[in-house]
């Protein structure tokens, strides 16, 4: 029997993700024969991106929906400080100015009169023009026919091996997609100027970091970086239960992303405290190991199957599934009555029966 | 592979058997009605769990599903209901079953309290 995969993807090797969305794996016998084929230890496994963060912008900085990477915040993005948002009005609060990217303009006049209008923003020509403070334009030396804006910020551990994509994504970054990895300005980080700029203390850090940097662009984003050590090609993130697997399971790849790319459960189920094998789930389960009466778990009430998977992964027994009891029984609410496994008695208040 | 009715009918043996050890009264099995509604339950244990009794149903892993019809008719007739998994209690020991009984608490006569009551003090 011949085992056809699609084109696209292939059995044994890694395939690059270029779009988030959703993956779709299954396995299913077309083989017209009546004898049973058995699929054994089929593993997906998703190798963890080195960007933490990052996203797509139009050419106004307005950003794109579903094109963005928010694994670890970053204040910093469409001209070096967009993306901060006023806590009252929740517009882009620039140093000197709020900026609305919908309509392109500033919300308040130019303190500089450098237009005619006061409200322009770059000019009106964001492909050859910054404004990162909403002061005077600075001309864009180095694109001359971007579309768009792309912004990476990748993890310090995977610097090194990637370093030639560290950086800005620019023009044509969106018109392929999301282009993970990709940038024009591939060749070193470039950031503000430590001496004139406001961000010296993020160029700092970035150098100590052992980041190498060219020559400034102040219309540059400034670069974060985290220490945390992630290492590519050794860190599944998901692997499907042994066995025959025939159900097809979608995942979607920003929540995976989301808590790190470090997901690893056998059943993955999205719960009210995000997929089953995080980190905090994992938190949950030991505290449910830990028995006595709960009524709450991080401030949520589980469900049924929400509880009872929490008991069992942390090896305990369901005893009971009850309604409130009468007084004087403290447990006047619904619950499951478990034993862990080592003999300790549980409590666990659940939404309903 | 036991068959659904063989494990009631040893977790229904098993319940005789501590009914009778530790001297409470049950009903197995026991048909609950409200306003023209009948559903067949494990079991009806009269002296505890609320001043009506209560309702014993059986859950089996790994859904554990409940039945909303018991819940319902004990939720309007007034009765405690628990959904008890049959792996624990087909194992289950005298103080097991003393930890639970004293969990659900006795509404009958205190003359006639199981003597385990005296015996245990629930932790949970």
């Amino acid at each position: 029997m011949a085992i056809e995969t699609n084109p696209e993807f292939s059995v044994g090797t890694a395939t690059p993700i270029p779009v988030p969305g959703y993956v779709f794996i299954y396995v299913n016998n077309n083989s017209s024969s009546s004898t049973p084929v058995y699929f054994d230890d089929l593993k997906v496994t998703q190798l963890h991106s080195p960007y933490v963060a990052g996203g797509d912008f139009y050419p106004f900085g307005l950003a794109m929906d579903d094109r963005q990477i928010k694994v670890e915040p970053y204040r910093f993005g469409y001209q070096g400080q967009y993306a901060e948002k006023d806590s009252l009005a929740n517009w882009n609060a620039f140093q000197l100015r709020m900026y609305e990217p919908r309509f392109g303009r500033w919300l308040t006049v130019d303190p500089y009169g450098q237009f005619d209008s006061p409200y322009i923003a770059m000019g009106n020509n964001p492909a050859s023009y910054t404004d990162p403070d909403g002061g005077i334009i600075l001309p864009e030396v180095t694109i001359t026919a971007a579309r768009g804006v792309s912004m990476w910020v990748i993890s310090v551990a995977n610097a090194v091996a990637v370093s030639l994509q560290i950086g800005l994504a620019r023009a044509g970054g969106f018109a392929n997609g999301f282009n993970v990895g990709m940038g024009v300005n591939s060749s070193l980080v470039s950031l503000v100027d430590p001496n004139t700029q406001a961000h010296s203390a993020q160029y700092a850090e970035a150098q100590a970091a052992g980041l190498e940097f060219g020559q400034a662009f102040p219309q540059l984003m400034m670069m974060r970086v985290t220490g945390e050590t992630m290492t590519p090609g050794t860190s599944p993130m998901f692997a499907t239960p042994r066995g025959p697997v025939t159900r097809p399971m979608g995942i979607p790849i920003t929540t995976l992303l989301d808590v790190h790319g470090r997901v690893y459960s056998d059943n993955p189920e999205n719960t009210q405290w995000g997929w089953t094998g995080s980190k905090t789930w994992k938190d949950l389960v030991q505290k449910v190991k830990g028995g006595g009466t709960i009524t709450d778990l991080n401030g949520k009430i589980p469900t049924k199957t929400e509880a009872i998977k929490l008991i069992e992964e942390g090896g305990g027994k369901v005893d009971r599934i009850e309604a409130g009891h009468a007084d004087p029984n403290p447990h006047q609410y619904n619950h499951i009555n478990y034993t862990t496994n080592t003999g300790i008695k549980g409590t666990i208040k659940i939404q309903g029966l | 592979m036991k068959d659904y009715k063989t494990k009631i009918n040893e977790l229904k043996e098993r319940w005789l058997m501590m009914a009778k050890e530790l001297n409470f009264e049950i009903i197995t099995p026991y048909v609950l009605s409200h306003n023209e509604k009948s559903v067949e339950c494990f079991a009806f244990l009269p002296h505890f769990g609320s001043i009506n009794g209560m309702i014993l149903s059986i859950v089996f892993p790994p859904d554990y599903e409940t039945s909303n019809e018991i819940s319902e008719i004990c939720r309007n007739t007034g009765k405690y209901c628990s959904f008890i998994n049959y792996e624990t209690y087909i194992n289950s020991n005298r103080q097991k079953f003393c930890e639970t009984l004293i969990d659900w608490g006795y509404f009958g006569k205190l003359k006639d309290r199981p003597s385990c009551f005296d015996e245990f003090v629930v932790a949970q």
